[in-house]
Parts: C-alpha cells; structure tokens; sequence
C-alpha cells in the first residue's frame, strides 16, 4: 500500500482565518480505495480540511496534491473530488434528475450517455422511482441519497462526506453507514468522512484521522486508535476511559517497574520513561475486572474500592468503584449467565486489576487537568 | 479560469462603476458647489468661496429651515403616535388575514405619493367630501376649504408618509420575541413598564427607521405644501428646488443640500447605535450579505 | 371577540389611507365635473382621458422610462446583490454604503445632485438623464429585494455547484438566478413602479421636451381639480395594486 502514489497528499498544510489558527502544519497520506474517516470535536478543524481538498477554502501555507498535481489555485470546478454537504444542498428548483445530471451537464457528457449515468446511480442509491420529484418532497434520508447520487454520478477519484448523517435520525443513520460502506465498495473510490461521533467513525472506516485543535492528534486504524491512543486527549476522546495516576521506575525489557495509585506494579510498555516521570496508566471500562477477595497466588495489582453505583444496560452491567484511593472508576462486565459475581451490589466492598498487558501508559501532560 | 474572473469582474465592476458615476459623484459634486461662487451664465464659477453657506445662514433659509423642522417633526411624531399602536396590533395579529391586513399597509407604500395628495385635495377643497361632513354634522354653517391651511399640509405630510412608518415598525415589532415580553411581566412588570423597559428599547431601531423615512422626505416633498399649502407653507424642498430652478444660485442651493444630507447622516448614526444595542454583534442596517 | 375589537382598532387607520382614494376613484365616475353630488355614473372621463393627447404622450413616455430603466436597475441590482453576496473585493463596505446612502437620501436631495451631475457632463435634460436617473434611484430596492431572499440560501448551495464542475458563471446562471427568480421579478415591479411614481427627481432631470406623467399630472392639479386626472388616477391605483400583489406573491413563495 505504500508503495502506490496517495490518491492525496497534504503537505504541511496550514489554515489561518483573520489571525486565528484553524489547521496547523497538516501532512497526511489519504491511499486510494480506503475509507478514511477525519474525527474530532467541533472546532476542531476538520471540516475545514475537508473544504481545502474540495477547494472551498485555500491553504495558508503547503499544499494540496490530489493524483499527483498541486491544486494551487485550482478551483473546486476543475477538481476531481466530489462533497456531500451536511445540509445535501440540493437545489430546489430542480427535479432529482436534474440535480444528479449537473455535474455531468457542467462536463458536457453526451445527453445519452448522461440519462444511463443517472438512471444507474439513482438505483444505486435505491431511488430508481424518484427521478422526476423535487427534493422538498424527499424524506431526509431520501434527500440524502440524492445527494450521494448526485456526487457519485460524477464518478470522482474521491468523495468527501461533511458529516452527511447528523441530520438524520438514530435508526437511519446506523442503516446509512451499512450502506455507505457497500457503497464504498462497489464503486471502490477513496471516502473521505467528517464527524465528529467515534462510533461511526469505527463502524465504518479503514482507517481514523483524530484531530485537535488544528492538529493530526493520531492516525491509525480504529481498533489502533482505540486500543493504543497516543495521547490523553485521543484516550478521552475516543470512548470511555479510566486513568490511574503513577510514578516510573526501572524498565527491564519490556516490563516498566512502576508505582501505580501508590502500589508497586509491573507494566508493559514500549515507551522509554526514566525513573521518576509521572505517568498514567489508561484502561478501558472493559479491560478491568472485579473480585469481591484478591484470587489466590495472584501477583497483579489489586486496587481495593466500594462499589457506589450499578448501571444496568442491557448487555452489559457498568460500576462505578470508588477506590480507596479516593480515584473512581468505571467497569463494564458483560454478561456471563454463569458467573455470579453478576450481583454485586452498590455498597460492597470490591478489588480492581485488570488483564496483562492490556494498559495503556501514557506520560502525564501537565496541562492536562485531571 | 477566465470566465471565472470575467463574471466576478461583471458583476462587481457592473455595478460599482454605476454607483461610483451616478451615486457618489453627485453628492462629491454637490459637496464641490457650495463652496464655488455663483456665476450668471454657467450657473457657477470655479472659484472657493462661502456664499453658498452665507446664503443659507440668511434669516429666510432660517426660517425655511425652522418651519420645515416644525412641519417634518410634527408630521413624525404624529405618523408615530398613529403607527406604533397600529403597528404593535398588527405585528401582534394572531390569525387569519394578516397577510392581508399587511398588504394593504403596503399598497399604499406604493401607490404614487402625487396622486394620494392629489387625493386630499379633492377630498379637503371647499366644495369636498370633508366639508360637506361637517356641514351635514352641524359643526360649520358654510361649506369651509380646509385646503391652504398648516392643517392640510399636515395631513397631507401624514397621509402620504405614514406606511413609511408602520413598516419599518412592523418589521421590528415582528421580531420581537414574546417570551421575553412574558419573562418581564413573570419578572413582575405591569404592562406599561413591560412596554416602556422592554418593547420600546427593542423597537427603537424601527422607530428611527420609521421616523427617519418620514422625516427625510417630509423636508424635501414640495409639491405637498405647494398643492395642499397653497404656497404659504414653504419647506427646505421647495426652497432647494426654486434656489436650482428659478433664483439659480447653485452654491445657496447645494449648501442647502449639504445640510439636509448632513441631518441624515445624524439620524443614521443614530439607527446605527441603536440597532447596534439591540442587536449586540452591530447589525448591519442595510446588509447584502455576509461575507 | 378580542380579535374583532383590535380590527376596530386598526380600523381608522385604514379608513385614514383608503378613504382619499377611494373617492378619488368613485369620483372618475360621477358625470360631474365639479360637485361632491353624485350626477350618475360615467365613463366619460376615461374618453376624455384618451383624447388628452399630451398626458397620453406623457404616459408613453413614462412607460417608456419605466420599463427601460427598471430592466436595467434589475440587472445591475441583480449583479451588485450576488456580488455582495459572493466575493469579497476592496470597496465592498462603500458599494453597500452607497446603496444604502441612494435608497435612504431625500429625494429633492438625489434630484439635485443629479442635476449637477448632468449639467456637469454636458448632458441635455430629457430621456437619456431620466433613464439615468430612474435606474440610480431603483438600483437599492432591487439590490435589497435580491438580497434578502439570498440572505434565506443555504450557503452550500453554491458550492454545490461549483464541486460538480461549474464555474462562477454557470453556478449563477443555473443555480442562483432560477432560484433568485420570483425576486428579481418582484424587484422589477417594483422598480417599475417607483419610477412610475417619481416626481421630485425627474423634477430636476428632466426638460421641457421630454414630459412624463407625474409631471404632467403635477401641473395640471396645481390649477385645481381635474376628472380626466381622477380617471387617470383610478387606472395608476388599480395598476398599482396588481404589480404590488404580483410582487408580494412572488416575495412570499418558498421562502
């Protein structure tokens, strides 16, 4: 995969509006055929790197290259990239055919030629029999299926998608990103999606792009970036998360003698820390387990805590443990008919370790507030 | 890449170009005049002077200018005390046929202002409708002409501009978010100081608006004064008018001129202020759009 | 209940501003000349009308300017509103102030200043300083029209156009202008009518060769009542009140 020319490359790319940072020094390799999804809060710029690859925006500083050619002061007519606006944008005072045909009218593709195009992307789309209504009387689904039709039918080397489902509702939006990723791979062009919601961006893409603050915070698949986030903010930000505070100490192999919550613990980690840097050790609700007595012959770390909340959701069973510690943390149990410790109970005293090798040790930030 | 720049060009150039020749030019022009001497043969002559605004400072502009004041506030406060009442019911109006109570303030807004005064005159002469009511009434003995009094001008002043105040009223009053009228009286408001402490102060960019679309015009309208005013009533309109028209002294007329654009500029600071206030981000009077 | 009792209040107002006109135009039907009496009802003014050749020669004049000038205004008005709208360029504050300065200065204000602009460049007054004229004065109204109903757009809309492969040309052709339509179209009616309506400018802009309606009816009353003028009046009113519904309908759909 690395060997092939990236369908798009952004070289240092940087983007400030009237003074104020929005992109900072940008470099990412986009391959051809992945699903790429860009993930951040709101503010945090990716729909403004979204706007620079369809050229509604220019760079400040770096460039743009898609196939290979700079798209300096190449405007978003003359690119070979497609958007589905959040808001579809569908004009309204044309029919869904004439909506879908634009691009190929603006290109002046044979009236035939255009018809076929047309006709075959709607029923890709699933609206074969719409082609002649206006968008106003589309449900917001079908309005939103013009609109991937409409870019599509251009046959783009990439589509961007500026988080093309948040107008619509829970149960069509889980249907949507099914149906994306078939989309996907029939046609198999590059998708580039914006959101700003972790669930779809895993259920969907090949690889993420978490953002901060106008900066790449990590690249990687989803399961990477889940399991080994690079930083605390992509640790938070990225699904739950439990933190215990600690204290590095000697690194014999791969094994990190470490003070954790103030008790003795052996960690694995690949990082090198020298003795003394603080530390956190990330875990996620799932990773950490719970026993009323410490196991017999167990050398792990056992944190002692009180159960103060049980959370029931269905098919799993979340805790809040307060350790004595005084640091709280959530545990998520999924169900196993068998075992018994299905019924704690708030109020009952409990210890925390979890499995080897499982944790995350990240070095603390200090500007982090805890 | 051409046609690109071609349309962007058109379009900005089209109509900069247009409002440079026919909108700034006039008024650099004007400016330019009423510091020039006045000239028999080429109306001026090229040479500085301040005769135009010596001319204006002369006790008859004076009180040109103090009965056209006189005329133009009263016809503005009377069109507010009329309209904001009818404003306030009408942006309030809560069913059906508000499209139509609105459109028939607007149609007037419309209709040309010559003939509505023309209306009048039919309606106030000696021999007119108005006369012949209060006869029938008993209130006068003989058929009275209300025409060529400072009561027609007034009217008419009213008559002809009182759209011009309910619109823009209108538009303001609509706006107006009623919880906030409901939060001052849950706040423990009465109605009056609801009125005066939260409606009046969120309306005051319409209510400048509206008074600065009539106040305007009633200075310059001289065809109301002429027609309904008998040419008793002289306002700074027909005195800017006979300074171009018939005296021709150019410079006298054009500082005239200068002055009234100079108390229209007031009164847009003041629109400016206020809808500022009201709208906190510095709400643009007259906005094309954003950037 | 409340309801009817605040139509009672709106009531004099719109008996203030209907009752003028609406005996003016009762009036274009009384075979009367002179008396409030009603003498039967007539057609005979609006005969009288046609065969006043000179108000007839104004009104085609004034039709002439009105249409001319409305067309144009509404294409620079169009132009100035999708400018302001799209791009931003040097001079953007003082183009949307010296709209602004055109829609709001008084008219006798505006007259003049043309007036000197016209002496200035040596143009003789008549037909080409009306149409100047009238186009200046109705340039905002359209600029303000079209803007407005921009101002409701989805911004993307545009760029929708643009990421399928047109450039700014085709994106206004056939994208903006076909949505902006029922504005433009109102805007132009407008304009239309503003023109019709004008006295004090045209006042000043035009000359004696060159009459048009307002002015030929502004000299004509000044002498006093004319039924052939009350018929004229009946005609401008009703005209005026389809244009101004034609314009609102077109104003209100699919805001």
């Amino acid at each position: 995969m690395s060997e092939e020319r990236p369908v798009i490359r952004l070289e240092h790319v940087s983007k400030t509006f009237e003074g104020e940072t929005v992109l900072r020094d940008v470099c990412l390799d986009i391959h051809n055929g992945e699903f790429l999804t860009i993930l951040g809060p709101s503010g945090c710029g990716k729909t403004t790197l979204l706007r620079l690859i369809a050229g509604f925006e220019s760079p400040t500083d770096g460039d743009v290259i898609i196939d290979g050619r700079s798209m300096r002061d190449v405007p978003p007519n003359g690119r070979k990239v497609n958007t589905v606006f959040q808001s579809y944008a569908l004009f309204p005072h044309m029919t869904v055919f004439d909506n879908v045909s634009f691009g190929l009218r603006m290109s002046k593709v044979p009236e035939a030629e255009i018809k076929d195009r047309v006709l075959q992307a709607l029923r890709m789309v699933g609206l074969s029999g719409q082609a002649g209504r206006r968008p106003g009387s589309l449900s917001g689904g079908q309005q939103q299926r013009v609109a991937i039709a409409r870019a599509v039918v251009n046959r783009p080397l990439v589509l961007l998608l500026d988080e093309p489902l948040s107008a619509l509702d829970y149960k069509l939006r889980i249907q949507m990103r099914t149906e994306l990723k078939q989309l996907r791979r029939e046609m198999g062009i590059t998708f580039i999606f914006v959101t700003h919601d972790q669930e779809e961006a895993f259920s969907m893409s090949d690889r993420v792009v978490v953002m901060n603050e106008g900066c790449v915070a990590q690249v990687g698949t989803p399961v990477e970036v889940y399991e080994q986030p690079v930083n605390m903010f992509v640790a938070r930000f990225v699904g739950e998360t439990n933190i215990f505070e600690g204290v590095a100490g000697q690194i014999e192999g791969g094994t990190l003698h470490a003070l954790v919550e103030g008790r003795k613990c052996d960690l694995s980690s690949r990082r090198g820390f020298k003795p003394g840097d603080r530390i956190r050790v990330l875990l996620r609700p799932e990773d950490l387990l719970v026993e009323r007595e410490v196991p017999e012959d167990d050398e792990k770390l056992w944190l002692p805590g009180l159960i103060t909340e049980t959370v029931y959701k269905g098919s799993t069973w979340d805790m809040i443990v307060r350790l004595d510690s005084g640091n709280e943390v959530l545990v998520t149990e999924f169900f196993d008919e068998d075992a018994e410790k299905m019924n704690f109970q708030a109020g009952e005293r409990v210890f925390v370790s979890w499995f080897d090798g499982w944790e995350v040790v990240l070095p603390h930030e200090d500007d982090e507030p805890v | 890449m051409r046609t690109t720049n071609l349309f962007k060009r058109l379009s900005i150039g089209g109509a900069a170009l247009w409002l440079t020749i026919f909108a700034v030019l006039p008024f650099v022009l004007i400016a330019g005049t009423s510091f020039l001497t006045r000239d028999e043969g080429t109306f001026v002559s090229l040479r500085f002077s301040l005769q135009g605004y010596a001319g204006i400072a002369d006790p008859v502009f004076v009180e040109v200018l103090r009965q056209s004041l006189y005329l133009a506030s009263g016809a503005t406060l009377l069109c507010l005390v009329v309209g904001y009442p009818f404003a306030y019911t009408l942006a309030r109006w809560r069913g059906r046929g508000k499209a139509v109570l609105l459109l028939l303030v607007i149609i007037p807004f419309w209709t040309n202002s010559l003939l509505r005064t023309y209306a009048l005159v039919f309606l106030l002469k000696g021999k007119g409708l108005v006369s012949a009511v209060l006869v029938w009434f008993g209130i006068v003995d003989q058929p009275v002409s209300l025409l060529y009094t400072e009561l027609a001008v007034f009217i008419g002043l009213v008559y002809t501009l009182l759209p011009f105040m309910i619109l823009p009223l209108y538009a303001s009053l609509e706006k107006l978010d009623n919880s906030l009228l409901e939060a001052a009286r849950d706040l423990g408001a009465n109605r009056l100081q609801t009125f005066m402490r939260v409606t009046v102060p969120l309306t005051m960019p319409g209510i400048i608006a509206g008074s600065m679309m009539v106040f305007l015009p009633a200075l310059g309208m001289f065809y109301i004064p002429d027609l309904l005013g008998g040419g008793k009533h002289v306002i700074a309109g027909n005195f800017i008018k006979d300074q171009f028209l018939t005296a021709r002294d150019w410079p006298v007329g054009s500082a005239a001129s200068v002055v009234l654009t100079l108390l229209m500029a007031c009164l847009l600071l003041a629109y400016h202020a206020s809808s500022r206030r009201v709208h906190r981000h510095g709400a643009q009077g007259f906005d094309g759009g954003k950037a | 209940m409340s309801m009817l009792r605040r139509l009672l209040g709106l009531l004099p107002v719109y008996v203030f501003l209907y009752l003028p006109i609406a005996v003016l135009i009762t009036f274009a039907f009384n075979d009367s000349k002179y008396s409030v009496s009603w003498k039967g009802f007539t057609w005979k003014w609006f005969g009288k009308l046609l065969e006043n050749t000179q108000l007839m020669d104004a009104a085609v004049n004034s039709l002439t300017v009105a249409v001319l000038s409305a067309s144009a205004a509404t294409v620079l008005g169009v132009l100035a509103a999708v400018a302001l709208y799209r791009y931003r360029f040097q001079g953007k504050r003082l183009m949307q102030s010296a709209l602004f300065v055109v829609m709001v200065s008084p008219d006798i204000v505006m007259g003049v200043a043309l007036l000197v602009l016209f002496m200035t460049l040596g143009l003789k007054p008549g037909f080409l300083t009306l149409f100047l004229a009238h186009t200046t004065f109705c340039l905002p109204f359209v600029t303000v029209t079209v803007s407005s109903r921009l101002a409701g757009f989805d911004g993307h809309l545009l760029e929708a156009a643009q990421d399928l492969g047109a450039g700014e040309f085709r994106a206004f052709r056939h994208v903006l202008l076909p949505m902006l339509f029922p504005a433009v179209l109102a805007g132009w009616l407008l304009s239309f009518t503003l023109s019709m309506d004008d006295v004090i400018i045209s006042f000043f802009v035009t000359g004696p060769e060159f009459d048009i309606l307002p002015l030929r009816v502004y000299s004509m009353v000044r002498l006093g009542v004319k039924p052939d003028v009350n018929a004229l009046s009946a005609i401008m009113f009703g005209l005026t009140v389809v244009i101004v519904f034609t314009s609102q309908l077109l104003l209100r759909r699919k805001r």
